[in-house]
């Protein structure tokens, strides 16, 4: 039964993979010609005749498809048109540079979502509630460009305090990381509140409270273990976007990563390199649906169970 | 979760390295030369001079390598200067109107430390590398394809050879795909393709490249031409254009490239930045399709050339600073310019009159333009439109990815813009508009008359004669109307006003040490 459950979910994911790298390869393929993006637009039609032929692109689509996944399936992605090195080898430099950022942020997003989650419950109608909620509500309302514009706005242009753009130091993670952490610890909080509620008002809670146990120690030992599975799943998904949730905070900030490359290579039709991108985020959410489809299985078998009934 | 917050913390921690090697600096802590920081909006993917001939490209590769000829853009205070000074030649002559003789300057270093020789140059212009049909540089014969053959005399001359007359072979040589690379390095770093980063002669060598984020480059001290005045410049890619601004007033960077017009009055509001615009020697252009039934009729593309009311377009979307040119010729064309021409007039009356005669009955006009490409391209088109509307012409605007693959039977009206590489109309009109450019291998525009006066003026050196023919030419564009011009836009730049320093009407940034200095106290 389990090895079922696990074909078929592997059998999703191979078939979303595959429509997400179609989806993307036809779209790109028909809106626009990255010869003439590339080269300078008086370049006589005879030279970008070459650069088309070179890059296989004077080839008609379906032959370019089955090229293009049959060379996939070998592991072989492409060349760079740009750089002219391998689509993967180029993708995967940058790796580092969003894990940095995204795991900094999502460091903010789990301390500042779980602290003002739990503080709002704790004090429930209290000014302190209504300013965790306030925040909640700017964080999950409020536009990621628009929030980075503000940073740079304070930090870097009126303060000065800040640099504004690039990867060189650890000065420049600041502002992009507590962007990106503040837009999803408003979400976090918010779940936390309602899960921490709902716990707080549970039987047991009432039986520590009557054993004489100290807040604190009640609040980490009973409330947050208990209210922690739908706060769990919502970082779940947050981590599962890792890649490819920074790709307007990279480009404002100007940081070194998958995202930034993304909005690059688009602009200039790179098109193996975003080919490579889409098929690297597509796998990264598939992988990160996938283990938490296992988790649920293992944490509670009657989901497997479930599942197994509905595919037969 | 305490286990996830440790996992956490040394996944990040792990990164580290990646974060601190971007910090190698190359310049000796001994040299007191300011450091200066670009911001641009992207690098090229190499830095292969003949390769990368996008704005991102020569506006890096312009500091590192030279040409045999260079053009003195200061020789004029705006910028835009066509004067031919020596640069990697110490002096030219012409043999007769196929040769040209150039004697090349001494002891001229590379950045490898070779010393260059008459066998550089005629590789950099060999067909092996530049000029031949499977020349990895494709791009090298839109520019060079008229050489026959290029000769070493001796070491220190080369003889260049044209297959029939060039007037201006020198301005070749000092312009596009002519800077001048080192043979040795070149074919040792080839690989069956071309070298990313070839080595050349300029005041500023590569220390660092990093794709898609910075390229580093640090002076070159035994530069023929002087010491450098900066120690090092890094061009950062910031792609956001407020993003720029902000580094530009934080003190992050000394440069900031591609400022749209409305940005200008902000940037020129902080007391120590200032914004520095030139016009381009590029012309924003409309291309017709003259054989598609609907604007067949000259007359009706007459039309659209006079309902479009340019001095307005340049008021509302430029700030009054793009400049509208006497048709397609320019002043730096010197003695083939004339001034008289009364060339772009705005006049509704006589488009509503063209319009009656020819029998215009209100098909549909569609005009194409990517909306993002060129600046202001979308509002440009929006205004135009209702110009297009008051003079009774019915223009429908279509907003495409691309406007090259538009299929023929409905290609009507397309964006285009013109660089002019050269101060000729060789390197204009005639190369963009002749039966080599865009318009004509579309076949937008198959003009017969035009094309033999285009031949005659390759052919002809004397200059008055030259005029006269190129003046015909223009005659002949403008009553045929295969498109027009709208106007030559800006490119502007912040600076920090402690940077000394002269934009060009090109995209090149010549940081050589006669146009970049700096006052004493840098705020």
């Amino acid at each position: 039964m389990r090895l079922q459950f696990i074909l078929a979910k592997l059998t999703r994911g191979c078939l979303t993979l595959l429509l997400a790298v179609t989806f993307v390869f036809i779209v790109l393929r028909v809106s626009g010609d990255p010869v003439a993006m590339m080269l300078p637009d008086d370049t006589p039609p005879a030279i970008v005749a070459e650069y088309r032929a070179a890059w296989g692109l004077d080839r008609s689509l379906p032959e370019q498809y089955v090229r293009y996944i049959w060379s996939a399936v070998q592991g072989d992605l492409g060349y760079s048109f740009r750089d002219d090195r391998p689509a993967l080898e180029v993708v995967l430099e940058r790796v580092p540079m969003t894990l940095l950022l995204g795991l900094s942020g999502f460091a903010i997003t789990v301390v500042v979502g779980l602290v003002t989650g739990i503080a709002a419950a704790l004090k429930r109608g209290t000014g302190i509630d209504h300013a965790a909620m306030a925040f909640s509500i700017f964080g999950h309302s409020m536009p990621n460009f628009f929030l980075a514009i503000l940073m740079i706005l304070l930090f870097s242009m009126m303060w000065r305090v800040l640099p504004s753009s690039g990867g060189a130091t650890w000065w420049h993670l600041i502002l992009p990381a507590v962007t990106l952490g503040i837009i999803n610890a408003g979400t976090v909080a918010r779940f936390t509140r309602s899960s921490m509620l709902e716990v707080l008002h549970q039987p047991y809670m009432r039986t520590a409270r009557a054993k004489g146990l100290k807040l604190t120690r009640r609040v980490v030992a009973h409330a947050i273990p208990n209210a922690a599975i739908p706060v769990v799943t919502v970082l779940g998904l947050r981590l599962g976007s890792l890649i490819a949730g920074a790709v307007v905070v990279e480009t404002v900030f100007a940081w070194p990563g998958i995202g930034l490359m993304l909005v690059n290579a688009v602009g200039q039709r790179d098109l193996p390199v975003v080919q490579t991108i889409v098929l690297l985020v597509a796998l990264t959410m598939v992988l990160t649906n996938f283990i938490v489809d296992l988790t649920y299985g293992w944490l509670d078998p009657r989901i497997e169970t479930r599942e197994a009934k509905e595919d037969r | 979760m305490k286990k996830i917050f440790i996992a956490s913390a040394l996944v990040v921690a792990s990164l580290l390295p990646g974060v601190a090697s971007a910090q190698t600096d190359n310049v000796s802590s001994a040299d007191k030369r300011p450091q200066l920081s670009v911001a641009v909006a992207d690098v090229p993917p190499t830095l292969e001079p003949a390769q990368e001939l996008s704005n991102q490209g020569v506006r890096i590769t312009y500091s590192m390598f030279d040409t045999l000829i260079r053009r003195d853009f200061l020789s004029s205070p705006n910028g835009d200067g066509s004067k031919l000074v020596p640069s990697l030649a110490e002096s030219w002559k012409r043999i007769d109107d196929r040769t040209l003789e150039v004697k090349l300057r001494p002891n001229v270093k590379f950045h490898n430390g070779e010393t260059m020789t008459a066998d550089d140059v005629v590789f950099t212009f060999s067909p092996e590398r530049l000029t031949g049909r499977d020349a990895p540089l494709k791009q090298g014969r839109a520019y060079f394809g008229v050489l026959e053959k290029v000769e070493a005399i001796d070491p220190l001359t080369v003889r260049f050879t044209t297959k029939t007359a060039d007037p201006i072979l020198e301005q070749r040589l000092a312009s596009w795909a002519a800077w001048i690379v080192n043979k040795k390095d070149w074919t040792e770093h080839a690989n069956g393709k071309f070298p990313k980063f070839p080595v050349g002669t300029g005041p500023f060598k590569l220390a660092e490249y990093k794709p898609d984020e910075s390229v580093r480059l640090v002076a070159f001290d035994d530069y023929f031409d002087g010491r450098p005045t900066a120690a090092s410049v890094t061009f950062r890619v910031v792609p956001e254009q407020a993003t720029r601004i902000a580094g530009l007033v934080s003190g992050e960077f000394d440069i900031a490239t591609n400022i749209a017009p409305d940005q200008i009055q902000q940037i020129d509001s902080y007391p120590d930045i200032e914004a520095r615009s030139v016009v381009l020697a590029n012309a924003h252009v409309l291309v017709y399709n003259t054989e598609n039934p609907a604007i067949k009729d000259k007359r009706i593309r007459q039309a659209m050339n006079l309902a479009i009311d340019r001095k307005l377009l340049v008021e509302a979307l430029w700030n009054g600073q793009a400049v509208i040119p006497k048709s397609h010729q320019f002043p730096e064309f010197g003695a083939l310019y004339d001034e008289k021409r009364t060339g772009l007039v705005y006049d509704p009356e006589k488009a509503r009159q063209l319009l009656k005669e020819a029998g215009y009955k209100g098909e549909e006009v569609r005009y194409s333009t990517r909306a993002n490409y060129y600046l202001n391209a979308l509002p440009a088109a929006q205004a135009i439109m209702e110009m297009w509307k008051a003079a009774g012409i019915n223009g429908k605007l279509d907003i495409v990815e691309s406007t090259d693959n538009i299929p023929s039977d409905v290609r009507m009206v397309r964006t285009w813009s013109n660089s002019i590489r050269y101060p000729d109309p060789a390197g204009g009109l005639w190369n963009l508009w002749g039966p080599f450019g865009g318009v004509q291998q579309n076949k937008d525009w198959l003009p017969v008359a035009f094309n033999k006066l285009g031949e005659e003026l390759d052919r002809t050196a004397d200059t008055a004669k030259r005029r006269e023919i190129f003046q015909k030419m223009l005659d002949i564009w403008e009553d045929e109307a295969p498109g027009t011009i709208l106007y030559q836009p800006l490119e502007t730049y912040g600076v920090r006003k402690s940077v000394k320093w002269q934009p060009y009407n090109f995209y090149y940034m010549d940081l050589r040490p006669y146009n970049l200095t700096f006052e004493a106290k840098r705020s």
